[in-house]
C-alpha cells in the first residue's frame, strides 16, 4: 500500500498526516518515508554494452549524475564510461562525460564528489558538436563510448574522418611501451597496446568498440587480456610483435598525409 | 642503483624526447580540443622521465656538466630525428626551430639545469 502525503511543520516535530480511513498502516507499525521530488523517469539509466554492473556502482552513478545535474544548471546528457564499468573494483576514478553542461564548475563538482563519495571523479565537458567531432576523428572516444551508462538515450552516427595529425599524436603515446616495458604495470601496458590497436582498427573499419579492440589484441599478440593486465607477458616475443605492429600503424597513419586527408 | 645509471639516463633521454616531440607536434595542430589532449599525453612521458630523474639522483643532486651536455644533445638529436621522419612523409606545419626551446624548457622543468 502506498500513500502520498506532505510533510507539515509542527511546533516541536514535523509530521506527515495520513487519512484515518485506510486499509493498512496500522497505528504503531513502522513505515519508510521517501522523497517524491525526483520523478522516476528521470532517474532511469541507459546501459550500452554493460551487461553486469554491481548495485553499489549503480547507486554511485546515480549520485554522481544527480550532483552534476544540480551543479551544472542542467546538461544535455551525462555519460559514465571507462574502467569503473568493468567487473570488480579495480578502477582508479570514475570518468564522466558531461554533454552541453551550461555552467559546469568542473573542479568544484569533482571536489564535492570526492568528499561525499570518497572516490575520484574525472569530468570531461564537451558540447554536442565537439563530441560528434571527437567521435569522428578519435578512435579512443569510440572505444570509451562503446561501453557506457547514460542518463538519457545516447545514439550517434558519425562519419569517420582520418586526420593524420591527430592519429599520429595518439599513436605517439604507445611508443612509450617499447623503451619502458620493464617499468610499466600490466594495466599501463594494456592501455598503450589498446591505444595502438584502436588506431589500427579505426584506419581499417568505420567503428571501433572496446570488444573489437580486445579481440584484436588477443589475436595479434596471442595473449589473453587478463594476462596482459596482470603483467604476465613474455617481453621479447611481445615487443617483437609490438614493434612490427607499431611501425605498420605509423606508416598507415602517415600515408594519409600524402593523400591530403586532413 | 649506480650500475643502472647509464641505462636510467638512456630512459630519461627517451622519455624527454617523446615529451618534446609531443610539444612540437602540438604546435602544428590548430584545434584547441585536440591540443588539450595532446598536452595530457605528453605528460605521461614527462611523468616517466621524472621517475627516472629521481632514480638517478634521489636527493635532487645537481647533474655534472658532462651529463647535462650529453642529455641535452641526445634529446635534441632524437627529437629532430623523430620530427624529420614525419616531415619526409609529408607532415605539414612542423617547426624544427622549436626543438631547442622545448628541450631547454624540459631540462629546467625536470631539474637537470
Amino acid at each position: 500500500m502506498e500513500i502520498v502525503g506532505r510533510v507539515s511543520k509542527g511546533s516541536r516535530m514535523d509530521q506527515v498526516y495520513i487519512p484515518k480511513q485506510r486499509s493498512g498502516f496500522a497505528v504503531g507499525s513502522y513505515v519508510v518515508l521517501r522523497s517524491l521530488v525526483e520523478p522516476l523517469e528521470k532517474r532511469s539509466l541507459y546501459y550500452y554494452h554493460v551487461n553486469d554492473l554491481e548495485p553499489v556502482k549503480v547507486t554511485i552513478i546515480q549520485r554522481v549524475m544527480d550532483e552534476i545535474e544540480q551543479s551544472s544548471g542542467g546538461c544535455e546528457n551525462c555519460i559514465v564510461m571507462g574502467s569503473f564499468l568493468d567487473k570488480g573494483f579495480f578502477f582508479n576514478d570514475v570518468d564522466v562525460l558531461v554533454v552541453d553542461g551550461v555552467e559546469t564548475d568542473r573542479k568544484g563538482i569533482e571536489d564535492r564528489l570526492r568528499k561525499s563519495l570518497g572516490i575520484r571523479v574525472h569530468l570531461h565537458v564537451l558540447s554536442q558538436k565537439k563530441l560528434r567531432h571527437c567521435l569522428s576523428v578519435d578512435p579512443m572516444y569510440q572505444v570509451m563510448l562503446s561501453r557506457c551508462v547514460t542518463r538519457k538515450r545516447f545514439l550517434y552516427k558519425v562519419k569517420k574522418k582520418v586526420e593524420y595529425k591527430v592519429l599520429d599524436l595518439y599513436l605517439l603515446k604507445s611508443e612509450v611501451l617499447i623503451e619502458n616495458f620493464e617499468f610499466l604495470s600490466g594495466n599501463e601496458k594494456y592501455d598503450l597496446v589498446r591505444n595502438m590497436i584502436a588506431i589500427d582498427l579505426f584506419l581499417k573499419s568505420d567503428k571501433v568498440s572496446r570488444s573489437s579492440v580486445d579481440k584484436e589484441i588477443e589475436r595479434v599478440f596471442s595473449v589473453r587480456i587478463r594476462d596482459l593486465k596482470k603483467n604476465l607477458v613474455e617481453k621479447r616475443s611481445f615487443l617483437k610483435i609490438f614493434r612490427k605492429k607499431y611501425e605498420k600503424t605509423f606508416n598507415a597513419v602517415l600515408n594519409h598525409s600524402k593523400n591530403g586527408s586532413e | 642503483m649506480v650500475q643502472n645509471r647509464k641505462k636510467l639516463i638512456q630512459l630519461l633521454i627517451g622519455n624527454l624526447s617523446n615529451y618534446v616531440v609531443h610539444a612540437v607536434l602540438a604546435e602544428a595542430i590548430e584545434d584547441d580540443g585536440i591540443m588539450e589532449r595532446y598536452r595530457k599525453e605528453g605528460l605521461t612521458s614527462f611523468r616517466l622521465a621524472e621517475g627516472y630523474r629521481e632514480r638517478i639522483h634521489p636527493k635532487r643532486e645537481v647533474f655534472s656538466g658532462k651529463d647535462v651536455v650529453h642529455i641535452r644533445v641526445c634529446v635534441g638529436q632524437r627529437t629532430r630525428n623523430e620530427l624529420r621522419k614525419r616531415i619526409c612523409r609529408g607532415y605539414e606545419g612542423i617547426d624544427l626551430g622549436l626543438v631547442e626551446v622545448y628541450v631547454e624548457r624540459a631540462l629546467v622543468l625536470i631539474g637537470i639545469v
